[in-house]
């Protein structure tokens, strides 16, 4: 199951720029583990700009996908249970 | 300081060296525009770009075929770099792996491998077997393929068994030093897990990694270009989603320190990348001549064979063969025989003897007519010996290149010739040539408008609205051109279209099939090229006519003209009523032929009907035939941009000197009035002022004609000087006739090609002087075909004074046909007419007689009711009842009732039968018109003509009368209107108005284009306003120059019952 969120969030990034903790309602969150990362194009022919998704399994032992835009805004994008 | 020595398949070392700490890397997968839709670089960047980076080398690996392996080959090797010929080839499965070629022996392996795949599959969807793999392993080195090869594809739906299994079979085929597990860090989904189990396997199989970028663009800007190119590939739009389309820009030509920040954990992968490019030697060996092989059926050699046709041929040519002739013979022997092509020319002869069994009408083209030896077998018409042409100007020692004869036949007769070839030599010697259907302006605005989301109906009319020209052009076309500028449509909408249309501009498509060409050779094809089957299941290669001579491929082009299909059709009209008409042997002379060309009066006749050919016979009056190979060699975009047309016609007139910067060119230019006008008089220039050799002369002509060798220019300009200083010629005169001979030769026609078509040109020139009504008819069953459309050349014959007859189905035959001086219409110009149909006709007409009424057509016929209405509506049965409204009515019960004799009309009360009344005279010849495409009774301007004469426009026979220079104001329909370059490098329109009493050409200057040219291109008629045109010494009265433009407007003119239909009308 998963459940889409799509709200902008805090999140500290590592050096390569995967996310080291992110804020999510109030909760600060370490990702234990990287699961994922990929990169999508957007609809770029509508102006959208390039963003990276990560899967992250965080401390509370849920999976997350965090999306970096290329701006630099940090969106939750879905919880997977 | 580190370095690494391989050593590849053939014994050999490469060294490649490593600055310090850096790493460099070799794209080993990558894709070229040749990946159809699939490859969004282009090579000569690809290439540069690799080298600006420091690679060593690239690999192309383009999906099942190698059609890119010439131009990629010569890319690389312009930077420097050393080119890998491999290909991404698709199994069975579907799945994917990429196979790189280590020697031409991996190459010709992998030539077949591809082959395979595309000729044991439906055409286009070529996939081969591991099998055929496993018989052609040897020299090719595997990569385990992208997320579409097997190994990945297991490991992603966690079948490691299975792809434990796969990789042991590859590695069982390849070996462990020729199988390479693929990695790749593009930025996908679930990407960083199969990476690390591809690693893990390769290390459980005991083989390499290697790790590649599956290259489609240059740059991550690129992207955009691909994906749009994807979307027009899998028919889909941007806003779709399609599992074809890449999630992101990743898959571009990373930079070495870029694949080292992606790899960082897997160097070996990297390295992995040198290694294997250093096995990897360059597939195709420039240079090397693949000549075909002519079994001769006597046992002698293919020289001696030669040798005695020649002589068997110079005797039938010349009767006695004359000590002049034999030289140039002997000469000509000599150098084909040297440079190996013996064989060659038996084939031409062979296939040519064939075509003449079987009456086929043949005339060969092109610098093969410098030769006499091609005179004497019959390849040519042209006495090379006779004019004086040079043979080096086909084919010399010094040049040594493949010689390329190029044959027209009759159009529908040529594919009889073709197969003819095929059987005779094999598919595994002969095969067709490809052809890449590109991006042009149009093809562009509809593929790729479609891809992004353009509704249809305005794909539809930017489409129409755009020029035919280069899609590189097409974002000035909107300022350039008014029929798109005022064309109401909003340019800023269509930028990103534009824009990536330009980009895309000259990509290939699709492969496609050179019509007519072959090429032929001695050991398998395969060994060459990749073979896959095209429409009409005619093998052909996977390369195009200008790589063939880079491969050392001989080819031969056998070439359809519909001109000798209508020629051969006018001899056996004309032969009906003078059966000793022999068209072979027309003199070359003939006073009225001479008098019609002069006086412009030439639509309809090969290469000299078009308007600016009129416009020149009106001013150089020819009157022999050498006029006539001028003629056909002044009209084209170099005479005109030299400005060679003007003094050529003042001085044939005498009204100029005729000069030479040196005695030694009179005897070259002395039949051009000192005009350079031919390639030949360049070589001839050449050798005579700078003492080159002819064979040296010709490499100056085409180093002067191709950008690429502009180094190799300069140097030979300055042995022309100095060799001509030499000479005892002054430096001022050698540098003026180098100039001379400079600016012309990259536009300079081939003398032999304009004396052969002139030849053709004058024969119909005659045909159209005394048999008028055969050669239109012949034409008009030949269409399309030639300059004007067929309803102006039917009222050309109409103005001739020949009848024309509507089609009949008791008369009428398969083409025109010319019954007691009239022109009869033929069944096959009839809509929805198609060749089936048309045999039945004259077959039942044949077996069963004519026709007794329409009744008895429909029985034995049998027409279904859209036929049987165009047939109608067509005249075909006004022989038979005129009344043609009755007919439909007819028509109706007769299909229903299965050709019931019964076809009483409805009756009132009394009994007495209704009458049908007829159709209009407007009424028929607007069916005629819309079912025939010609108008039969009456031109579409005589519809209009009262309207007209309201206000102010005259007809164009009225206007011919007029004074020269005087005012003017016709209307008629467009024909053919058309933008050719000019000298000023500014647009003149030109086209040909046609109105029911004559043609009149109209030149549109750039001003007058672009304010009123808009209707030109778009609407079938217009009235033009301009001036009588006159010019120094033309007495020509049909011409004038436009002042203004405006579109024919119909509403006020036509019948009311006509117009709404003629709106809709295009010719």
């Amino acid at each position: 199951m998963s459940k889409r969120i799509d709200r902008p969030i805090q999140v500290t990034p590592h050096s390569d720029g995967a996310p080291r903790v992110f804020t999510w309602r109030d909760r600060r969150m370490a990702v234990r583990d990287l699961l994922d990362a990929w990169e999508e194009a957007g609809c770029w022919w509508l102006g959208e700009a390039p963003r990276w998704a990560y899967r992250v399994l965080a401390g509370d032992g849920a999976v997350y996908e965090l999306h970096h835009h290329a701006a630099g805004e940090w969106r939750l994008y879905r919880v997977v249970d | 300081m580190s370095f690494t020595i391989t050593q590849p398949g053939n014994g050999g070392f490469t060294v490649w060296w490593i600055e310090g700490d850096s790493v460099s890397f070799v794209h080993l997968h990558v894709h070229t525009p040749f990946s159809f839709l699939d490859g969004a670089a282009r090579i000569r960047d690809l290439a540069e770009t690799a080298a600006s980076l420091g690679m060593p080398a690239l690999a192309m690996t383009d999906h099942d075929n190698l059609s890119a392996s010439v131009q990629f080959h010569q890319a690389c090797e312009s930077v420097g770099i050393r080119p890998i010929t491999g290909a991404e080839v698709t199994l069975e499965s579907g799945y994917h792996i990429t196979l790189l070629a280590q020697s031409p022996r991996g190459y010709a392996h992998l030539c077949r491998i591809i082959t395979h795949g595309h000729l044991s599959q439906e055409r286009l969807h070529p996939a081969t077997t591991v099998d055929t793999l496993e018989s052609y392993h040897a020299d090719l080195i595997a990569l385990s393929g992208c997320r579409k090869g097997l190994l990945a594809a297991h490991l992603r739906r966690r079948q490691w068994n299975e792809a434990l299994s796969w990789g042991r079979r590859l590695k069982g085929i390849f070996g462990p030093e020729r199988f390479f597990v693929e990695l790749q860090n593009v930025g996908l989904p679930g990407g960083r897990t199969l990476t690390t189990q591809l690693a893990e396997l390769a290390q459980t199989l005991g083989v390499r990694t290697v790790a590649t970028n599956d290259v489609h663009h240059l740059t991550r800007e690129d992207f955009p270009v691909h994906d749009v190119l994807t979307c027009a590939r899998t028919l889909t739009r941007l806003d779709d989603v399609h599992p074809e389309r890449r999630l992101n820009a990743q898959c571009f030509l990373r930079s070495p320190a870029e694949m080292t920040e992606c790899f960082f954990d897997c160097p070996d992968a990297l390295r992995a990348t040198l290694d294997i490019a250093a096995q990897c030697e360059p597939a195709l060996r420039p240079g090397e001549h693949h000549l075909p092989a002519f079994e001769t059926p006597t046992g002698e050699t293919a020289q001696a064979m030669l040798r005695r046709l020649v002589w068997e041929g110079a005797r039938r040519r010349y009767g006695m063969v004359t000590p002049v002739i034999r030289q140039r013979l002997e000469h000509e022997l000599g150098v084909i025989s040297q440079l190996g092509f013996d064989d060659y020319f038996l084939i031409v002869w062979d296939l040519l003897d064939y075509a003449d069994r079987r009456g086929i009408r043949h005339a060969g083209r092109g610098s093969a007519a410098d030769s006499a030896v091609a005179y004497c077998l019959g390849i040519t018409s042209v006495d090379a010996i006779q004019r004086g042409l040079l043979f080096e100007r086909f084919m010399s020692l010094e040049r040594a290149a493949m010689p390329d004869i190029d044959i027209d036949f009759e159009a529908e007769k040529r594919d009889d010739v073709m197969h003819y070839v095929l059987r005779k030599y094999g598919q595994e010697h002969v095969a067709g040539v490809a052809t890449y259907n590109t991006f042009r302006a149009r093809s562009a605005v509809r593929d790729l408008g479609k891809a992004m989301g353009l509704p249809p109906e305005e794909i539809d009319r930017l489409a129409r609205h755009m020029p035919y020209c280069s899609a590189e052009a097409i974002e000035e076309a909107f300022d350039r051109y008014p029929e798109l500028r005022d064309s109401g449509l909003p340019r800023e909408r269509y930028e990103q279209l534009l824009r990536i249309s330009r980009v895309l501009a000259g990509f290939p498509r699709h492969l496609s099939t050179h019509l007519g060409g072959l090429v032929i050779t001695r050991e398998p094809l395969l060994d060459l090229t990749p073979v896959q089957m095209a429409a009409k299941d005619i093998p052909v290669i996977q390369f195009d006519k200008d790589d063939i001579e880079d491969l050392g491929m001989v080819k031969l082009d056998l070439l359809c003209l519909r001109m000798l299909s209508a020629v051969e059709t006018s001899v056996r009209l004309i032969r009906q009523r003078e059966p000793e008409f022999d068209y072979d042997t027309l003199p070359l002379d003939d006073v009225e032929t001479y008098r019609r060309i002069a006086a412009s009066d030439t639509v309809g006749m090969f290469q000299l009907e078009s308007p600016a050919q009129k416009a020149l016979h009106a001013r150089l009056r020819p009157d022999r035939f050498e006029d006539l190979i001028a003629s056909v060699a002044l009209i084209r975009p170099g005479p005109i941009s030299a400005n060679m047309v003007d003094p050529y016609i003042a001085r044939r007139q005498g009204r100029e000197p005729v000069t030479y910067a040196h005695p030694a060119l009179e005897r070259i230019l002395g039949k051009t009035y000192g005009v350079v006008l031919f390639q030949e008089q360049v070589i001839e220039i050449a050798t005579a002022i700078g003492g080159f050799s002819p064979g040296e002369a010709d490499k100056l002509r085409r180093a002067m004609t191709r950008y690429r060798m502009a180094d190799e220019l300069v140097q030979m300009r300055h042995q022309f000087i100095e060799r001509a200083r030499a000479r005892g010629i002054g430096e001022d005169v050698a540098q003026s006739v180098y100039e001379c001979i400079g600016s012309y030769a990259g536009y300079g026609f081939c003398e032999a090609h304009a004396a052969a078509f002139a030849d053709t040109a004058y024969k119909t020139a005659y045909l159209l002087a005394h048999y008028p009504a055969e050669f239109y008819a012949a034409l008009m069953s030949h269409q399309p075909m030639g300059f004007y459309p067929p309803n102006t050349l039917l009222w050309e014959a109409k103005r001739r004074g020949i009848e024309v007859l509507g089609p009949d189905v008791n008369r009428s035959e398969l083409g025109f046909t010319v019954e007691g001086g009239a022109i009869r219409v033929s069944l096959s110009q009839i809509r929805g007419m198609g060749a089936i149909r048309r045999e039945q006709i004259l077959a039942e007409r044949q077996a069963h007689g004519p026709f007794r009424s329409f009744v008895d057509f429909c029985r034995r016929v049998r027409p279904d009711q859209d036929l049987g209405r165009d047939l109608i509506l067509s005249g075909a049965f006004d022989s038979l009842c005129p009344n043609r409204r009755r007919l439909l009515w007819e028509l109706g019960r007769v299909v229903r009732d299965g050709g019931s004799e019964r076809l009483d009309l409805p009756g009132d009360s009394t009994g007495r039968q209704h009458r049908v009344p007829e159709f209009t005279a407007d009424e028929k010849w607007w069916h005629e018109f819309q079912v025939l495409g010609l108008g039969l009774r009456r031109h579409p301007m005589e519809v209009l003509r009262r309207n007209l004469r309201g206000r102010g426009v005259a007809t164009i026979a009225e206007a011919t009368q007029w004074k020269r220079n005087g005012s003017v104001r016709v209307a008629g329909l467009a024909v053919r209107p058309h933008r050719p370059p000019t000298r000023s490098g500014r647009t003149v329109a030109f086209f040909t108005l046609e109105d029911e009493t004559g043609l009149m050409d109209v030149t549109v200057f750039e001003s007058v284009y672009q304010r009123y040219g808009k209707p030109l291109f778009t609407r079938p008629a217009v009235v033009v306003t301009g001036r009588k045109e006159g010019r120094n010494g033309s007495s020509r009265p049909d011409s004038m120059v436009a002042m203004s433009i405006q579109e024919l407007q119909f509403g006020g003119h036509a019948p009311a019952s006509m117009a709404p239909k003629w709106s809709s009308w295009v010719p």
